[in-house]
């Protein structure tokens, strides 16, 4: 090549980074603290958020940023309640997998602002790629406890927008009214009135929902005491040892089939077990998201749990009627009697 | 000469497309022991196995007591025919006992176990090859010679009309040869018929009965010993210089030997 | 041939340790209302013991003790018969790859949420197909050499075993990736009588079939060409071991899980007892295989509020038991 022609080349590339360079400069950025106690450095505007973390997909649908959500994960996208109140998730990509992994091209692809994950101490492998290779920011929120959904609902409108976050506020207000309405009664209970309740999942294997999570904490709101002494989700456990613990109650966890209550009840082994021989064994309503788990309809579960466990004390809430109106608010969506039904009994819409 | 116990016409067998042998005619007589000889790689061992059913031959037959081998089922033809096979890798340490018992299996039902009738035999036919001091010890134990003759005494047990023994002395040392070749000999004198593989020329001159000469491709020259090798013969078939010598022993007579021709470095 | 001594063990060592786990574990019952809630379902006594001491008794403690003893003793006379069949000490059960199959046949049960009864049912038949497809694989001119059989059960496990990850890989983490990772682990605690009247036939059923076949085993044991040449039908046997211990090793899958160890070690413990004869070393290797697995679940049910899965206690003692016994034998089988 000639030399004048080097020369050209060399200056094109030049302004092309200036350019670059000018165009980066300009995006204004704002700082927010995340659960972590982290300082992320996000955009002023988010426009495209990634959200690896199933239960908050519904979150930020509910906060009004469902048109921000450009990456999701493939259990959230075959919630059949959400597609109902979002249709277009089906067409957002889903670079999540079932077990938290993630793909890297579709995520980066998406070109996201921010991620928003979950974080219960430990961070999954792929953390430190997106963070230090595609410089990507991490919002880390809180997922043990119902104090913990709050935050998250405040994290998340706070990385929205502000609007967003005007919802998030409404939000924590109704949710924290619902928690107060509850507890003006329970709070008073005496300890021998609260009766003991085991959530269970059991795919398979007979499970119980244990101490320190979500779970727990909406049993004890709602005037419970929870019946698993084991600490954690999920935790298996024999038949022996539910028998010795001899719930008053039990809540069949929706996920994976309501059919599981059914099962306890046919079968011998749970015949002489309190909540058996009283028949009460209840399935979890589920919506937008399991509602006994960290979804925004957490909201919701104290009132049915404490309705479902003093039905003197609460004859006047009518869960029915709360979830519509949280649907119409939130949502933006009227529940018809029959759509109604099947949230609560769990069945697909 | 009477009906020969065993007939082969007409054998050839091969290895995929490598033929090992073929055309091969022999005969065996009740009583008689006959010797196979030839080089290695000229499928002595392979015909052996052919006669004894273990393979099947690609063309001819064998005919036993005139009924076609194949025509006989594995229990039927294993209480005819017993092999003492050239290599046997022992795995669990049963007591010798037991395993000469287990030659009494072509008798017994699909889910039988030996009775206290065939543990008699199994006893006997231990007793036979001089071994019965070991009938409690593990089998593993015993020495490569010792465990020769207790896998001897299993195809007694067997109470076959024929023994075929495939090499029966390789792998031992030169006194279990000896003790091997005794046995075999006391038993040839009481008229048990016996094929036998062999690399060692002597041995065809040690028992009463043919010897076959085989070269590789699998023509074979039959007869008694002292016409089948010969300087001539076995010098043609292993390609060395070969002599055949003959001793004369005051009580037994004539004993014939043969040793290689050559002109060794003398120690001085 | 074997000891009165320990024949009378072998009887009475299962038995009572079958006793004593009707009254351990972490609902308290007294020796004594066992005893009396045992006899109450023959002979007619007054009933002075609590409803739900009865269910937990009869209806969850025995029918699980008796399948820990059934997949206990199946897995061990199995796991005797395969290494008398294949000459080697380091032979298990799972070695034509009927335990991979079936564990990814109660992966896809549990993704697609199917009761337990289908769960068993599902295992049951894959891990049938996974040997059926190791043996098409191994056949060789009519014959199915055994060096043939152990390089496709190599095969045909693997291949498994990569489909199972992949069913890991698309299973819902809240609830099902838990399920199928605790199932994979081994784990009595679904037993039930249920599951019992499916688990129990095909298992006494192997079981019958591999005692039948003792005697040919140790013939079988010689090598097949020799065993042959003892009028042995060798591809016969062989086959009717496989399918003995196939019917065994997926019920045993079916309904418990993968637990392994059990049909390595317990043939060994049984040889050092009774010697290597199979006449007496199958049902020795039924009777200890029983105790074992039925203390294993014991410890597993007991030792701790959330269950310790089966497979971890057993690779945790079969493990460095077996390591002792290498060191001692140095290998060889004494």
């Amino acid at each position: 090549m000639s030399y004048l022609r080097r020369c050209g080349v060399l200056a094109g590339m030049l302004c092309v980074a200036l350019v670059q360079g000018i165009g980066h400069a300009a995006a204004p950025t704002r700082e927010i603290t995340d659960d972590a106690g982290r300082r992320v450095t996000i955009p002023e505007n988010v426009m495209r958020v990634a959200d690896p973390w199933h239960a908050n997909n519904a979150m930020v649908l509910m906060l009004g940023g469902a048109a921000k959500l450009v990456a999701t994960t493939y259990q959230a996208k075959s919630q059949p309640w959400l597609r109902r109140l979002y249709p277009p998730i089906a067409a957002i990509p889903a670079a999540f997998n079932a077990s938290g992994d993630v793909n890297i091209e579709t995520l980066v692809g998406a070109r996201p602002d921010v991620i928003l994950m979950a974080y219960d101490g430990s961070l999954p492998r792929w953390f430190a790629a997106i963070d230090s290779a595609y410089h990507i920011p991490v919002v880390l929120m809180p997922n043990t406890s119902l104090d913990g959904l709050k935050t998250t609902a405040l994290l998340t409108g706070e990385v929205l927008g502000s609007k967003e976050l005007g919802v998030a506020r409404e939000f924590v207000r109704y949710f924290d009214a619902n928690i107060q309405r509850v507890m003006q009664v329970t709070g008073k209970l005496a300890p021998d009135a609260r009766p003991k309740v085991l959530h269970t999942s059991s795919a398979g294997i007979l499970t119980a929902d244990g101490r320190q999570t979500v779970i727990d904490d909406w049993i004890n709101i709602a005037g419970g005491v929870n019946a698993a002494s084991v600490a954690g989700n999920g935790r298996p456990v024999t038949m022996e040892q539910v028998a010795a613990w001899n719930p008053d109650v039990i809540i069949v966890g929706s996920a994976p089939n309501p059919q599981n209550r059914q099962a306890i009840l046919d079968d011998p082994r749970w015949r002489e077990i309190n909540a058996v021989k009283n028949a009460k064994v209840f399935v979890n309503p589920s919506g937008a998201y399991l509602w006994d788990r960290h979804s925004a309809e957490a909201a919701l579960q104290v009132l049915w749990a404490a309705k479902l466990l003093h039905p003197a004390e609460f004859a006047d809430l009518d869960v029915g009627k709360e979830t519509k109106a949280f649907y119409a608010r939130f949502f933006h969506y009227q529940l018809s009697d029959a759509e109604l039904a099947s949230i609560l009994n769990s069945t697909p819409p | 000469m009477s009906a020969p116990l065993i007939e082969v016409r007409g054998a050839g067998f091969s290895y995929g497309e490598q033929a090992v042998f073929s055309g091969v005619d022999l005969e065996v007589y009740s009583g008689e022991v006959l010797t196979i000889l030839g080089p290695n790689g000229c499928g002595k061992s392979t015909l052996l196995r052919c006669i004894g059913g273990g393979l099947a031959l690609d063309q001819g037959a064998v005919r036993f007591e005139n009924i076609d081998l194949s025509a006989l089922d594995a229990r039927a033809r294993a209480r005819k025919i017993a092999l003492l096979f050239q290599d046997h890798t022992p795995s669990f340490p049963f007591p010798v006992l037991d395993v000469v018992s287990m030659g009494r299996t072509p008798y017994l039902s699909a889910f039988g176990a030996p009775s206290a009738q065939d543990m008699h035999i199994a006893e006997e036919a231990l007793e036979q090859v001089g071994m019965s001091h070991v009938k409690k010890r593990p089998y593993t134990e015993l020495s490569g010679g010792e465990r020769q003759l207790v896998l001897l005494a299993r195809t007694l047990a067997q109470q076959p009309a024929v023994i075929l023994l495939d090499e029966p002395t390789a792998h031992l040392d030169f006194k279990n040869q000896v003790r091997s070749l005794q046995q075999i000999g006391a038993l040839a004198e009481r008229g048990v018929t016996m094929v036998m593989t062999t690399h060692d020329p002597n041995q065809a001159f040690l028992f009463p009965g043919r010897a076959a000469l085989m070269r590789p491709g699998g023509s074979l020259s039959v007869g008694p010993p002292s016409e089948v090798i010969t300087n001539e013969s076995l010098s043609a078939a292993y390609g060395i210089a070969v002599a055949v010598l003959s001793i004369e022993r005051r009580d037994s007579g004539e004993l014939k030997f043969c040793t290689p021709w050559y002109n060794w470095p003398r120690s001085q | 041939m074997i000891k009165p001594r320990i024949v009378a063990l072998m009887i009475l060592l299962p038995l009572a340790t079958l006793y004593v786990s009707l009254f351990i574990g972490r609902f308290a019952v007294h020796p004594g209302e066992v005893a009396h809630i045992l006899l109450g379902q023959f002979v007619p006594i007054p009933r002075d013991w609590p409803a739900s001491v009865e269910t937990i008794v009869l209806q969850i403690r025995l029918p699980r003790a008796i399948l820990a003893m059934f997949v206990g003793a199946g897995l061990a006379v199995s796991g005797a018969a395969y290494q008398g069949m294949f000459r080697n000490p380091l032979v298990s059960t799972d070695i034509l790859g009927v335990t991979a199959a079936s564990g990814f046949g109660a992966a896809v049960a549990l993704l697609l949420s199917k009761n337990a009864i289908a769960l068993q049912i599902i295992a049951f038949a894959f891990g049938l197909a996974g040997v059926g497809l190791t043996y098409l694989l191994a056949r060789v001119y009519r014959s199915t050499p055994v060096l043939m059989l152990v390089l496709s059960g190599v095969v045909v496990a693997a291949f498994f075993s990569a489909l199972l990850s992949g069913a890991k890989y698309v299973a819902d983490p809240e609830s099902k990736l838990p399920a199928i990772t605790y199932w994979l682990l081994g784990s009595l605690n679904a037993a039930s009588v249920n599951s019992l009247k499916m688990a129990l036939p095909p298992i006494i059923a192997g079981s019958i079939g591999l005692l039948c076949m003792r005697w040919m085993i140790n013939v079988l044991s010689l090598g097949d060409e020799e065993a042959r040449s003892l009028g042995v039908r060798t591809e016969w046997l062989k086959g009717g071991i496989i399918v003995c211990t196939t019917l065994i090793t997926a019920a045993a899958v079916s309904v418990c899980g993968i637990v392994g160890w059990v049909g390595l070690v317990i043939p060994h413990v049984g040889r050092m007892l009774v010697g290597p004869d199979h006449r007496a070393l199958l049902p020795a290797s039924l009777s200890i295989g029983a105790t074992y697995l039925l203390c294993i679940d014991d410890i597993a049910r007991t030792a701790s509020a959330s269950e310790i899965p089966l497979g971890i206690l057993t690779a945790m003692i079969g493990a460095p038991f077996f390591a002792v016994l290498l060191r001692k034998t140095r290998g060889s089988w004494q």
